[in-house]
């Protein structure tokens, strides 16, 4: 045991780039006792490894546990680089490595609770089917047919996607939307044969519509390039072919949330960016992009142009990148994590959860837990 | 009733406690009485009962490596356990203590590992047999917990329980 929490600390605090006086300080031990720890010589017990933990910003269980051991048998793909130490973001889309091992326990920590919720109420987990594609130039009717397809697995035809964390969830897809404070990070999947696939979609300062295509761009990764899911969040892939990756899974996301036949019907009917944008329930951008594709606008022109009114409407302020065109659609009506919560409160009826971990999921005390739980009680009909 | 080295309390068995405010019968019959650090500085408590787990109780940290091996085990098992609860089970499990808790999950794994249990109804109806309440007075007590404090009850083991308690009289 003290070997393991001597590898981990090492490699956690390492992670943060502290030095081992920096972390006594923050976990208010002595440098030598982090020393000692590091080497192994000392065991040191669950409230000061507590505190250690809450400085490199892990759990107990992570400076327990050897690499690895315990966790899900996940394989990842994620889209921006953790290491903040390096400021290398190139564009939004590249494809980037995940060197914090903090944010890469956390989300295994995230999966290992998701699958146990649902072994616990005994729902069968959800895995698209794959089917290899990895460029767009030439696929374009392949692609489109299967995000055709998916919306058929759905459920929907060619209408707007109300509300698509809602639908996918309700096929089995277990998706989490977590406000993660890393820049440039929307998201990420992971899959495995037994348990499933899993998405992970980043709220922190970013719009509903960012979000849903950030979703549709996941599921695209898991249908056409499931074989280069890796076994760790560290990974290392060639510019150009990750470059086409990342086009594909845009172009399925694109056409799963705006199917092409709807909307040429749609633009024969309006030819407002605002009211196609309303319509699907996407970002201005997606509207952009497809009436590039079809030759209809210049994507750079059009866009200036609207940034240019909104300045003018908005008393100079500037429409960022990262900002949606009004009118944007509300946070409010997509309630986060409904399956989640649902799975937390049915393992609870099933007594298959502890008051306090469905407590600390629902990030609720104890005392409100119970409250909650009556009340659900009272308003459930059967 | 009391026996092994002492009591450990979890978090379900403190928020009883705390609303029942019968740590004097408690400490008379199951002293010394612990709490595990992790759930003494968990968010999950409310600032009284936090307070009252400070007054009542001395926490416990876990500190050899059977009891972090324990703590571990009981995460690959029961991974919808919280880690104050894994904690208190594997400080009742190593230090023989009476595991105190009223929670469905902890309960089953304190039996699967051979750790000595008990849970509020049964502390309740101990009360009756030490003469400290009435028959009449635990069943308030526990209507209380369940229909003030949203404390989560089976209605056929509260049933069972009024049944049981028939043998003390009134």
């Amino acid at each position: 045991m003290k070997e393991i929490i001597a590898a981990n600390l090492i490699r956690y605090r390492k992670s943060l780039g502290l030095s081992q006086e920096q972390l006594a300080e923050q976990a208010g031990v002595t440098r030598q006792s982090i020393n000692n720890y590091e080497n192994a010589k000392t065991l040191p017990d669950s409230k000061i490894l507590s505190a250690l933990a809450l400085a490199l910003g892990i759990t107990l269980d992570d400076l327990l546990r050897s690499p690895g051991v315990g966790l899900p048998n996940f394989r990842f793909r994620a889209h921006v680089s953790f290491d903040t130490a390096v400021a290398t973001t190139r564009g939004t889309r590249a494809k980037h490595c995940l060197k914090n091992a903090q944010f890469a326990a956390q989300v295994l920590r995230m999966l290992q609770t998701y699958n146990a919720l649902e072994q616990a109420v005994g729902l069968p987990s959800y895995t698209p089917e794959s089917t290899p594609c990895h460029q767009v130039e030439g696929n374009e009717k392949h692609i489109q047919t299967i995000a055709g397809l998916f919306r058929h697995r759905l459920g929907l035809g060619d209408a707007p996607i109300v509300n698509l964390f809602q639908s996918v969830e309700e096929i089995g897809l277990k998706v989490l939307r977590s406000s993660i404070p890393i820049k440039d990070f929307f998201g990420l999947s992971a899959c495995s044969d037994i348990e499933g696939a899993f998405v992970l979609v980043n709220t922190h300062n970013i719009t509903i519509e960012r979000q849903l295509f950030t979703l549709a761009h996941e599921i695209g990764h898991l249908i056409f390039h499931r074989v280069e899911y890796q076994d760790t969040l560290i990974e290392e892939g060639t510019k150009e072919e990750e470059k086409a990756r990342e086009k594909v899974a845009d172009y399925f996301a694109s056409h799963l949330l705006v199917p092409q036949a709807e909307f040429e019907r749609m633009y024969t009917l309006t030819q407002d960016i605002v009211k196609l944008k309303r319509h699907f329930r996407v970002s201005y951008l997606v509207i952009l992009y497809r009436l590039a594709a079809m030759g209809i606008i210049d994507f750079a022109k059009e866009k200036a142009k609207i940034c240019k009114i909104y300045k003018k409407q908005h008393d100079g302020a500037s429409l960022q990148n990262s900002m949606e065109l009004p009118p944007a659609l509300a946070a409010e009506d997509y309630p986060e994590n409904e399956r989640y919560e649902f799975l937390i409160w049915q393992s609870l009826k099933l007594d298959k959860i502890s008051e306090m971990k469905a407590a600390e999921l629902l990030n609720l005390t104890v005392e409100k837990l119970r409250v909650r739980r009556q009340e659900n009680e009272v308003y459930a009909v059967a | 009733m009391q026996s092994l080295n002492g009591t450990i309390i979890d978090a379900t068995a403190l928020i009883d406690f705390r609303y029942l405010n019968e740590w004097g019968w408690l400490q008379q019959h199951y002293k010394p009485l612990y709490i595990a650090q992790e759930l003494l500085d968990s968010d999950q408590l409310e600032p009284p009962t936090r307070q009252s787990a400070n007054q009542y109780l001395t926490p416990l940290a876990l500190s050899t490596e059977e009891m972090f091996v324990s703590f571990l085990e009981f995460s690959v098992r029961e991974p919808l356990l919280s880690v104050a609860d894994r904690s208190t089970i594997a400080i009742a499990r190593h230090q023989l203590l009476i595991c105190a808790s009223d929670d469905g999950l902890v309960v089953e794994t304190c039996k699967a590992y051979g750790v000595a249990y008990t849970r509020t109804l049964r502390l309740l109806a101990e009360m009756v047999e030490t003469g400290h309440k009435t028959v009449i007075e635990v069943t308030t007590m526990a209507d209380t917990l369940i229909k003030e404090r949203g404390k989560h009850i089976s209605p056929k083991v509260v049933a069972d329980w009024i049944t049981s308690l028939q043998k003390y009289g009134t």
